[in-house]
C-alpha cells in the first residue's frame, strides 16, 4: 500500500483530488453563506438599525426594525435588536413579545435571549413572572454572570433575601467587585430588618452579621447589631458635640465574639454657626431611624450625594417615614400646644367645662397660664364644678400664682370697663362676665392647708389688706380651712361685722365645717360671729349643730346656749323640726327642741299635723308637744279644718293625752272663745267638723273633768247630729265605766 | 435579457451576453465565426487549423508523460479557467464574495444581539479579513456602507465594551474617515467620543477636539453633547458648554432631550453656584430660572431658595421650601432654624411650612437645646391621628422619656418604634415622594421652539 501511495501518478491523482475537494468546499460554503441572505429584504435598514440602537439611537432603530421585521419576519437578529430598541425606549411589553417570539417562535436560546426576556418582564412589573423565569434560565445556563446578577436583583426586590444572597455569593465567585459587595451588603441587611419584624432576633443577627461580612463599613448593619447587642439604655441618651469636628462619637459596643471592634456612630453636625449655648446632639439611637432614604433601595441616605453609596444607584433622597411630609390641619393650634400658651389652655378649659375630664391633669400641671385661661372662662360661663375643681388643684400648688392671676384679672376687668365708652356699655361689658372675686370665693374655700402659708404672707401685705376682694378671699379661705386657731387669728385683724357679712354670702355648705368647731366657753366664733343676730344662715347653723351633736352629746349644751343666746329664730327652729324627721338627726334636734319647744310650737304642731308626714316619724313632734303642755292644745285645736284630714286622729289622740289641762281649753275652744277677744266675751264658731273633731278629743280624755265637759257641750250645742255625736261619746264612757 | 425559467439568474449565457455587449469587437468577431467555418470548408483553412491544433498537442502531449509536466499543465488549465473566470465571470464572482461577506456580517450581528461575543468578534474580523480584498462597498449593502468599515466599527465597540479601549482604538484607526456617510459616520463619531472620553490620558485639548468632530457629525446625540458639555465646563468654558446642550435640544428629539435637559438644567445650576461665589446674585438668579424653566429639580428650587434668602426675603424661601417638602428642604430649613442671624422662630417655621417634618424639626431643635417637654410636646402633636407612626419620632420620644427617667415607658416606645420601622421595611416599600419634583419636560411639547430661543437673546457673558 505504501508503494501504492508513494506513486508518483497516484500521488498526483491525490492532489488533483484535495484541489477538487478544497474548491467544493469553498463553493458550498459560498453557496450556504449565500444561501443565508436569501429572501432577506431590507437588508440596509436591517444593518442601520442595528447600528443605530448599539449607537444610542433607539428611536431611529426602532422605525427602521419595526419595517425590517414586518417584511421579513424570518430575520431573527432584527427581531431581537428591535426588542432591544423597544426596551430602551420603555416599551416593555411590546420587547417582550418580540423576544419571545424570538425565542420560541424560532428557536433562539442561550442566556442573551433568557437574559433579555427577563428583564422585560421586570420592568414590566411582572414580578412573579419574570422570579419563575430567571430561576428557570438559571437551571439551564448556572454560570451566566449576567443572569445570575439579574436574578440577584429580582430576588432582593422580591424579598426572597436567603436566596437573593445565595444567587449573590455564586456570582461574587464568578465576578467580584466593589459594587456587588455592598449591594449584597445591603440585601442583608434588608433581610435582617425583616427578620427583626418578625422578631427573629438571631436570624437578623446572622443576616446583619452578614452584611457585614460583605462590607465592613455598611452603616446599618452596624448600627442594627449595636441596637441589638449593645446598651440600649446608652443609645437612648444624648451625647456630647466632640471637639472641633462637631461629630459625635458613641462608643457602642457590639456583641461579644467575633467583631471586637467597637462600632461607631457619627451623627452628623447640624447648623451653620456655632451656637453660643452649648448644644447636645441627639441620641445615638435615632441614627437607626433615618430621616432620609435612597428613594431605590430604602438604605438610609445621611448626605445628599447624587449616587446612593448602598446601590450605587443614582436616585433622590425621601422621606424614611410615611406621612411625614402631610400638611397640618391647624397649625395654630399646633403652636399653641407646643408652647402651652393661654390660647391652648383657653381651649383646654372649654373642653372641660363641655365634660371633658381628660384635660384635667394636663390643665393642672399647667401653672400661670392655664390659671389665667380658667379664671377668664369661669368668669364667662355659669358655676362649673369642673373649673373650680381644676383652679383649686393649681391654687394649692401654688397659691400666690393664684393670687397674682387674680390681681391680673382684676386689672384686665377695670381695662375693659375704662375702655367702654357709655355707661350702658360698661355695664354690658360687666354684666357678660362674673366678676373674678365671686369666681374665686369657693376655690380659696377649698384651698386648704397647702395655701395657709401664701395667705399668711398675704395678710402681712398692706396693700392686700386694703383690696376689699381679697379680704372677703381671705374670709372665704379661712372658712374653708374650718381652722378654730386660724379663725381667732383671723379674728384678730378683720373686723366682726366684716367677717359676718361676708358669712351671709357664703353657701350652707362651706360654712358648716366652721361652726361645728364651736367651743365650749367664750370664744371668737361663738361670741362674735355665731351668737351675732345679723349673721343669717339658719341653714348652716342647724346643719352644724346637728352635726356636732351628733359627733358628741356635749356640743348639743353648747348649741342651745348658742341659740338661746342669740335667739333661735323661726327659721332655725323650722330648720330643727324639720331635722326631727330624719332618724340621724331626730335625736339632736329634739334635744335642741327641748329648750325651743314653745318657741317652736306652731311649727312643730304644723310638722306633726302635716297630712303627708311620715306617721313613723312624729314620735319626737308628740314629745315635745305633750312637753308643752296645754300650749300645744291650743296651737292643735286649729289643725282641724272644716273638712277630715288624715291627720285629725293623731291630733285628737295627742290632744287626749294631754289630759284635763286641755280639756277647758278645748271646751272654749268649742264654744268659740278663742283667744283675748274670747275672753272679752266675742265668739268666733268653730265649723261642725272641728267641733267634732275636739268633741272626740275631749272623749278621749280621762277623767271625769272630760265628762262634764261633754255634757257641756251637749246642752250647748244646737247641731243634732253634733249633739247626738256627744251624747254618743256620752253613752259609751258610762259603758266603759260600768265596765 | 430574458432567460430560461430554469436558469434564471444562473444562465450561462448571460454574462457571456453582458461581455459581449462591452466589447463589440469580439461580437462582430463571433459573428465572423460562421463565415470562417464556412470558409474553414475551404481545405486551408482547416488544414490551418488542424496545424495548428497539432501544434498545441506536441507542445502539450510530452507534458502528460511526466509528473511536472502534468503539474505544469494542471496549473496552466487552471490558468485559463482562471482568466475565462475573470474576464467573464468576474462581477458575478465579486458579487457572490460580497455576498458572503454580508452573510458573515449578518451572522456576526446576529451572534452579537444573542450575546455570542466571542463568535461575533471571529465573524467580524472575517469579514475585514475580506475586505483586504474586496471592496465591500459595493453589492445589496452598498447604501449602508463599506461592511469591513462596518465590522470595524462594531469590533471597535465590542472591544471597547470589554473593558479594552486600546484594541478599540486600534480598529478606529483603520477606519477610513473620508469615505464614510450616513449611519457609519455617526457610529464612528459616537464611538469616538465615548472612547476618548473614557480615556484617562491624552490632552485634554485633543479629547475636546474629537468631541467636537463627533458633536459636528452627529449634534443631535445625547451623550456626544453631554460629555462634550462636560469637558467644556472642566475647561472653564460654561459658556460653550451650554451652547453646546442648546444645540442638541433643539435637533434632538423628545426621547433624546430629556437627560440633554437634566444635564443642561444642571449645568446652569452649576453656573449659577459660581455667580452666587463671587456675589453676581443677579446673574445667579437669571441662570437658576433658567434652569427651572427647564426642569423643576430639587436642586434648582433650594438654590432659589438660597438667592431669596440671600436677598433677606425669609417668607419667600420658607415657601419654596414648603412646596418641596423634601429631606433635603428639611435639612435647610432646621439650618435657618438654628442660625443665629436668621430671624426664624418656630412659630414662624410652622406657619410658613406648616407639615409634620416642620414638626419633627421643631422636636430635634428642642431637644437639642436641651428643652425636652417642648420636644415632646411637638412629638405628641406630630405623632396624633398619623395613619402609620414615625420610626423616628417614636425613637426620639423613647429617649426623651429615658432622660426624663421613665426607663420602662422608653423601652416600651423603642419597641414600637422598632416594630414600626421594620414593619415599614419589610412591607419592601418603596418610597415616592408625593414632591416629585425632578418631573420630565412634558412629551407633548415641542423642544425645538419655545424657551430655548430665549437662551439665544439673553446675554449669558458676565
Amino acid at each position: 500500500m505504501f508503494d501504492t501511495l508513494a506513486d508518483p501518478k497516484t500521488l498526483q491523482l491525490l492532489l488533483v483530488v484535495a484541489i477538487v475537494v478544497a474548491l467544493l468546499i469553498a463553493l458550498w460554503s459560498l453557496r450556504r453563506g449565500l444561501r443565508r441572505i436569501e429572501g432577506r429584504k431590507r437588508i440596509v435598514q436591517y444593518l442601520d438599525g442595528v447600528a443605530a440602537l448599539w449607537s444610542g439611537d433607539p428611536e431611529v432603530a426602532v422605525k427602521l426594525l419595526s419595517d425590517v421585521v414586518d417584511a421579513d419576519p424570518a430575520n431573527v437578529g432584527a427581531r431581537i435588536a428591535y426588542g432591544e430598541a423597544l426596551e430602551r425606549l420603555g416599551r416593555h411589553a411590546e420587547a417582550h413579545e418580540q423576544h419571545v417570539e424570538a425565542n420560541e417562535s424560532f428557536g433562539v436560546e442561550g442566556p442573551g435571549i433568557e437574559l433579555a426576556i427577563v428583564r422585560d418582564l421586570h420592568a414590566a412589573g411582572a414580578e412573579a413572572d419574570a422570579l419563575e423565569r430567571v430561576q428557570s434560565a438559571l437551571a439551564r445556563h448556572p454560570r451566566d454572570a449576567r443572569l445570575l446578577r439579574l436574578a440577584f436583583e429580582i430576588q432582593s426586590e422580591a424579598g426572597q433575601y436567603d436566596a437573593a444572597l445565595d444567587t449573590g455569593r455564586r456570582l461574587l465567585q464568578r465576578s467580584a467587585g466593589d459594587g456587588l459587595e455592598k449591594a449584597l451588603a445591603a440585601v442583608a441587611v434588608q433581610g435582617g430588618l425583616h427578620a427583626l419584624g418578625r422578631h427573629d432576633q438571631d436570624r437578623a443577627t446572622k443576616f446583619f452579621r452578614d452584611a457585614l461580612a460583605f462590607d465592613r463599613d455598611n452603616v446599618d448593619a452596624t448600627r442594627a447589631l449595636s441596637l441589638m447587642h449593645g446598651d440600649a439604655r446608652a443609645a437612648l441618651l444624648p451625647g456630647r458635640l466632640d471637639g472641633d469636628s462637631g461629630e459625635h462619637v458613641r462608643a457602642l459596643p457590639l456583641h461579644e465574639g467575633e467583631h471586637n471592634a467597637v462600632a461607631t456612630v457619627a451623627i452628623d453636625q447640624t447648623g451653620h454657626a456655632a451656637p453660643a449655648v452649648p448644644r447636645r446632639t441627639l441620641a445615638a439611637i435615632l441614627a437607626f431611624f433615618p430621616d432620609a432614604v435612597c428613594a431605590k433601595c430604602g438604605a438610609s441616605r445621611d448626605s445628599d450625594v447624587t449616587v446612593c453609596p448602598s446601590c450605587g444607584r443614582s436616585s433622590r433622597r425621601v422621606h424614611a417615614d410615611d406621612g411625614i411630609d402631610e400638611e397640618l390641619l391647624d397649625v395654630r393650634l399646633a403652636l399653641d400646644e407646643i408652647e402651652q400658651n393661654e390660647r391652648w389652655f383657653q381651649r383646654l378649659a372649654e373642653r372641660l367645662v363641655s365634660g371633658d375630664n381628660s384635660v384635667h391633669t394636663t390643665l393642672a400641671r399647667g401653672g400661670t397660664r392655664a390659671l389665667t385661661a380658667l379664671l377668664r372662662l369661669a368668669q364667662q360661663t355659669q358655676a362649673n364644678p369642673d373649673l373650680e375643681t381644676t383652679l383649686v388643684a393649681i391654687g394649692r400648688e401654688r397659691p400666690q400664682a393664684l393670687l397674682d392671676v387674680r390681681a391680673a384679672a382684676l386689672g384686665d376687668s377695670k381695662r375693659m370697663l375704662e375702655g367702654s365708652r357709655t355707661f350702658l356699655e360698661r355695664a354690658s361689658g360687666i354684666q357678660s362676665r362674673r366678676s373674678v372675686d365671686d369666681v374665686l370665693a369657693p376655690v380659696f374655700r377649698a384651698l386648704g392647708a397647702p395655701a395657709r402659708e401664701a395667705i399668711t404672707d398675704v395678710l402681712g401685705q398692706a396693700s392686700a389688706i386694703a383690696d376689699r376682694g381679697l379680704r372677703g378671699l381671705i374670709i372665704d379661705y379661712f372658712v374653708g380651712l374650718a381652722d378654730l386657731e386660724a379663725f381667732d387669728d383671723l379674728g384678730r385683724r378683720f373686723a366682726p361685722v366684716e367677717i359676718v357679712r361676708r358669712l351671709n354670702l357664703i353657701p350652707d355648705d362651706s360654712l358648716v365645717a366652721l361652726f361645728e368647731q364651736l367651743p365650749a366657753g367664750r370664744s371668737f366664733l361663738r361670741d362674735a360671729i355665731l351668737a351675732d343676730p345679723a349673721l343669717d344662715r339658719p341653714r348652716a347653723l342647724v346643719r352644724a349643730s346637728l352635726s356636732a351633736g351628733n359627733r358628741d352629746s356635749r356640743n348639743i349644751v353648747r348649741w342651745k346656749e348658742l341659740f338661746a343666746a342669740r335667739g333661735p329664730g323661726q327659721r332655725v327652729l323650722g330648720f330643727l323640726v324639720d331635722a326631727l324627721r330624719s332618724l340621724e338627726t331626730c335625736a339632736t334636734g329634739e334635744a335642741l327642741l327641748e329648750h325651743f319647744r314653745h318657741e317652736a310650737l306652731e311649727r312643730l304642731v304644723a310638722a306633726f299635723a302635716d297630712p303627708e308626714a311620715d306617721v313613723s316619724r312624729l314620735e319626737p313632734h308628740a314629745r315635745l308637744l305633750r312637753a308643752a303642755g296645754t300650749e300645744s292644745a291650743d296651737a292643735l285645736v286649729r289643725c282641724f279644718s272644716s273638712a277630715p284630714s288624715e291627720a285629725d286622729e293623731r291630733v285628737i289622740a295627742l290632744l287626749a293625752e294631754l289630759g284635763k289641762p286641755a280639756t277647758a281649753k278645748l271646751e272654749a275652744v268649742y264654744r268659740g272663745k278663742v283667744g283675748w277677744l274670747g275672753a272679752l266675751g266675742a265668739k268666733r264658731f268653730l265649723a261642725k267638723h272641728p267641733r267634732a273633731c275636739i268633741a272626740r278629743a275631749i272623749a278621749s280624755t280621762k277623767g271625769r273633768g272630760a265628762e262634764k265637759a261633754l255634757e257641756r257641750l251637749a246642752a250647748w250645742e244646737s247641731e243634732p247630729d253634733l249633739v247626738s255625736t256627744i251624747r254618743e261619746f256620752l253613752r259609751r264612757r258610762e259603758g266603759e265605766e260600768h265596765a | 435579457m430574458n432567460a430560461g425559467k430554469w436558469t434564471g439568474k444562473l444562465s450561462p449565457l448571460r454574462p457571456f451576453k453582458s461581455w459581449l455587449a462591452k466589447h463589440p469587437w469580439i461580437r462582430r468577431l463571433l459573428w465572423l465565426t460562421p463565415i470562417l467555418i464556412v470558409l474553414a470548408l475551404l481545405g486551408p483553412v482547416l488544414g490551418a487549423v488542424d496545424t495548428i491544433f497539432g501544434l498545441v498537442g506536441k507542445v502539450v502531449s510530452p507534458l502528460f508523460e511526466t509528473a511536472v509536466g502534468r503539474v505544469v499543465l494542471a496549473i496552466l488549465v487552471s490558468l485559463a479557467a482562471a482568466l475565462v473566470i475573470y474576464v467573464f465571470f468576474k462581477e458575478r464572482v465579486l458579487d457572490s464574495l460580497r455576498r458572503y461577506a454580508l452573510s458573515v456580517h449578518l451572522r456576526a450581528l446576529e451572534a452579537r444581539l444573542t450575546m455570542r461575543t466571542t463568535e461575533a468578534q471571529r465573524l467580524l474580523r472575517r469579514v475585514t479579513r475580506i475586505g483586504r480584498f474586496l471592496n465591500l462597498g459595493k453589492g445589496l449593502a452598498a447604501s449602508h456602507g463599506a461592511l469591513d468599515i462596518a465590522a470595524r466599527l462594531e469590533l471597535a465597540r465590542m472591544y471597547f465594551e470589554g473593558g479594552d479601549p486600546k484594541r478599540a482604538r486600534r480598529e478606529l484607526a483603520h477606519v477610513p474617515r473620508k469615505e464614510l456617510k450616513g449611519r457609519l459616520r455617526l457610529t464612528l463619531a459616537e464611538l469616538e467620543a465615548r472612547i476618548h472620553t473614557a480615556s484617562e490620558s491624552g490632552i485634554a485639548e485633543t479629547v475636546i477636539r474629537k468631541l467636537r468632530e463627533a458633536h459636528e457629525a452627529w449634534p443631535a446625540h445625547p451623550e456626544i453633547s453631554m460629555s462634550l458639555a462636560t469637558r467644556l465646563e472642566a475647561s472653564g468654558d460654561d459658556d460653550a458648554a451650554a451652547h453646546v446642550l442648546r444645540e442638541t435640544l433643539r435637533k434632538a428629539t423628545k426621547f433624546q432631550s430629556r437627560h440633554v435637559t437634566t444635564a443642561l438644567a444642571e449645568l446652569e445650576l452649576r453656573r449659577s453656584e459660581k455667580a452666587i461665589a463671587i456675589g453676581e446674585y443677579a446673574l445667579a438668579q437669571k441662570l437658576v430660572d433658567r434652569a427651572l424653566r427647564l426642569e423643576e429639580s430639587e436642586a434648582a428650587l433650594l438654590q432659589r431658595a438660597d438667592l431669596l434668602l440671600a436677598r433677606a426675603d425669609l417668607d419667600g424661601a420658607l415657601r419654596i421650601l414648603s412646596d418641596l417638602g423634601t429631606p433635603a428642604a428639611k435639612a435647610r430649613a432646621r439650618q435657618l432654624l438654628v442660625a443665629e442671624d436668621v430671624p426664624l422662630d418656630p412659630a414662624r417655621l410652622l406657619e410658613r411650612i406648616p407639615s409634620r417634618t416642620s414638626l419633627m424639626t421643631l422636636a430635634e431643635t428642642y431637644y437639642e437645646r436641651g428643652e425636652l417637654d417642648r420636644a415632646r410636646r411637638c412629638l405628641d402633636v406630630l405623632l396624633r391621628e398619623m395613619e402609620t407612626p414615625s420610626p423616628r419620632a417614636l425613637a426620639l420620644l423613647a429617649s426623651i422619656e429615658m432622660e426624663q427617667g421613665s426607663a420602662e415607658h422608653a423601652r416600651e416606645v423603642l419597641g414600637r418604634a422598632l416594630h414600626a420601622r421594620t414593619r415599614r421595611d419589610s412591607m419592601g416599600e418603596r418610597r415616592s415622594s408625593e414632591h416629585d419634583i425632578a418631573r420630565e419636560p412634558a412629551l407633548d411639547q415641542p423642544v425645538h421652539d419655545g424657551p430655548y430661543k430665549e437662551f439665544e437673546e439673553d446675554d449669558t457673558s458676565r
